[in-house]
């Protein structure tokens, strides 16, 4: 673009500045809210934020990493071709109380831009570190520290929701019990338990999608367990299983991430499964959901730009911390941190100015 | 003549723009800037801005259409950036295409000033041009999403209305932005 010499002197309608500030990334629109009184409304404004993520490249470059119980926004850099991908912690987000002390977090749950975060004091918080608005969800019970999360937005309702997965292990059955809070009726509520099937530890954070958090579980019939997708729909608030690959049946599954893809936002899967001595990689796009359960899935060729996905592998294995997993560019990127600390978590991240409603 | 079905599916409604480009190619439309001047453009050109498409379809297109609001410059360069847009290629199946109407699309913006970039988005906006309007804002946000908020006040000319107070207080939580 030229430099003019004269200043601008075109005044531009709501609607036209709304057509470039939603375009603006949402970091850096964060930042210009101190421009003026009336732009630090329109990134406030709920409306805007619709559009302004519904504008927000979603193919994840940013990951959140949780160590030594504070959160950073991570840059994750793989251009088409370039040899090598490379991450670097950009940021540091701060979660604090009423008091603006800050607060430890030992576990969070991403979905749309919203975390829920599991603190080291047990509580439970929803938090948007853009606009670092929070909300404090009462517990019914106190917090278990292996209880399952996640959010999601039911549209129907218009509001957003928070299941809780409580584990009840004994010799011999494994028993989740599941309840419901809503932020509209500020409350828990049971939604049943059940024995059928279960989720394990290293699979436990879901990944959502459109309204639907799906998990790779488990069948609880006698070894061998067999895998399925589990899914919650977070209007009906019912749980539903689905099929996968049918490549997947009766194999050994080594590794397996749930993700979704950079435009359509189609939920899909990274999976490395065989038998014996011989393994092999494929990456899965859902394409279309019977009300049966049954779900077809499309094999993809992974050369194609389109279909990089960004997977956080959280596995427990040693060698396979901090690594990213770039499908599609076949690169695997080591995120470098100072600390020397347990495992840090890391979570794919789009970022929304979404607020959170003020309960009472 | 022309089709006064609309259709709901955006991808047959590209087919039904390219068709038209094909089967229409000498109908000219009249394009008259507030300022008098005159452009003349072919019917799939003119159909780019949908306040004309509409003009058309509902067949109160004279020959002759004038563009009250726009002035004869802006006007120009808007009918520029519609004649190589006619068509838009897919990226799917014309990579090549794609790229190279990329290319054009940053040199086209690159010659014009910040004054003339918000006119043409109030232009196009005026004659309800989509493309355009998208691209021209995503040149705009992407000029101003490294700027300060000095000197984004400096470019759309607004006033600081914050107290030094409220400033200081909203950089607070937003101190994460100004790292890295």
């Amino acid at each position: 673009m030229k430099r003019t010499e004269r200043r601008s002197i075109i005044y531009l309608p709501e609607d036209l500045l709304v057509e470039i500030l939603s375009r603006v990334p949402a970091k850096s629109l964060v930042r210009l809210r101190s421009t003026s009184k009336r732009w630090n409304a329109l990134v406030k404004d709920g409306r805007f934020a619709k559009k302004h993520y519904a504008n927000t490249p979603k193919h994840s470059s940013l990951v959140l990493m949780v160590t030594n119980f504070r959160v950073y926004l991570v840059s994750v850099d793989y251009l088409h071709g370039k040899v090598t991908a490379s991450a670097k912690i950009t940021s540091q987000f701060n979660l604090q109380d009423h008091l603006s002390k800050q607060i430890d977090v030992c576990n969070a749950y991403h979905s749309d831009g919203l975390l829920v975060c599991i603190t080291k004091d047990n509580s439970l918080v929803v938090w948007n570190p853009c606009l670092g608005q929070t909300r404090w969800i009462q517990a019914r019970n106190s917090y278990n520290k292996n209880d399952y999360y996640a959010l999601g937005y039911d549209d129907k309702s218009s509001c957003y929701k928070i299941l809780r997965m409580h584990r009840v292990v004994d010799d011999i059955t494994v028993e989740t019990e599941s309840e419901v809070y809503d932020f509209a009726s500020n409350s828990w509520r049971d939604i049943g338990s059940t024995t059928e099937w279960f989720i394990q530890q290293h699979r436990s954070r879901g990944m959502y999608v459109k309204g639907t958090t799906y998990w790779l579980a488990l069948m609880s019939e006698e070894p061998p367990f067999d895998h399925f997708l589990l899914s919650f729909d977070f209007s009906t608030e019912r749980f539903q299983s689905l099929s996968l690959p049918l490549d997947i049946n009766h194999q050994t599954l080594l590794g397996a991430v749930l993700s979704v893809t950079k435009e359509e936002q189609k939920l899909c899967m990274l999976a490395t499964y065989g038998s014996d001595e011989r393994f092999k990689s494929d990456v899965w796009i859902a394409t279309k959901m019977e009300s049966t359960g049954a779900m077809s899935w499309s094999n993809v060729s992974v050369d194609h730009e389109n279909k990089v996905l960004l997977c956080c592998n959280n596995l427990r294995v040693s060698n396979y911390n901090n690594i990213l997993h770039i499908a599609g560019e076949d690169k695997y990127v080591h995120l470098d941190h100072d600390e020397e600390s347990k495992r840090p978590l890391l979570l794919t991240y789009v970022p929304s100015l979404v607020q959170i409603q003020q309960g009472i | 003549m022309s089709s006064s079905k609309k259709s709901s599916d955006g991808k047959s409604s590209e087919i039904e723009e390219a068709v038209a480009s094909l089967t229409m190619p000498f109908n000219k439309i009249l394009l008259t800037s507030s300022d008098g001047e005159s452009f003349e453009i072919d019917e799939a050109v003119a159909r780019k801005f949908q306040i004309i498409a509409h003009m058309i379809e509902d067949d109160c297109a004279g020959k002759a259409i004038p563009i009250d609001n726009v002035t004869g410059d802006i006007l120009s360069k808007i009918i520029e950036y519609a004649k190589k847009h006619v068509v838009e290629p897919d990226e799917d199946e014309d990579e090549e295409a794609k790229k190279k109407l990329d290319s054009w699309d940053a040199k086209f913006v690159e010659k014009l000033d910040l004054e003339t970039i918000f006119k043409i988005i109030l232009a196009a906006n005026y004659l309800n041009f989509e493309g355009l309007l998208g691209f021209a804002s995503q040149t705009v946000a992407d000029y101003i999403k490294d700027k300060t908020p000095e000197e984004v006040r400096e470019i759309f000319n607004i006033e600081n209305d914050f107290t030094p107070e409220e400033e200081e207080a909203i950089r607070k939580e937003n101190a994460w932005t100004f790292n890295g």
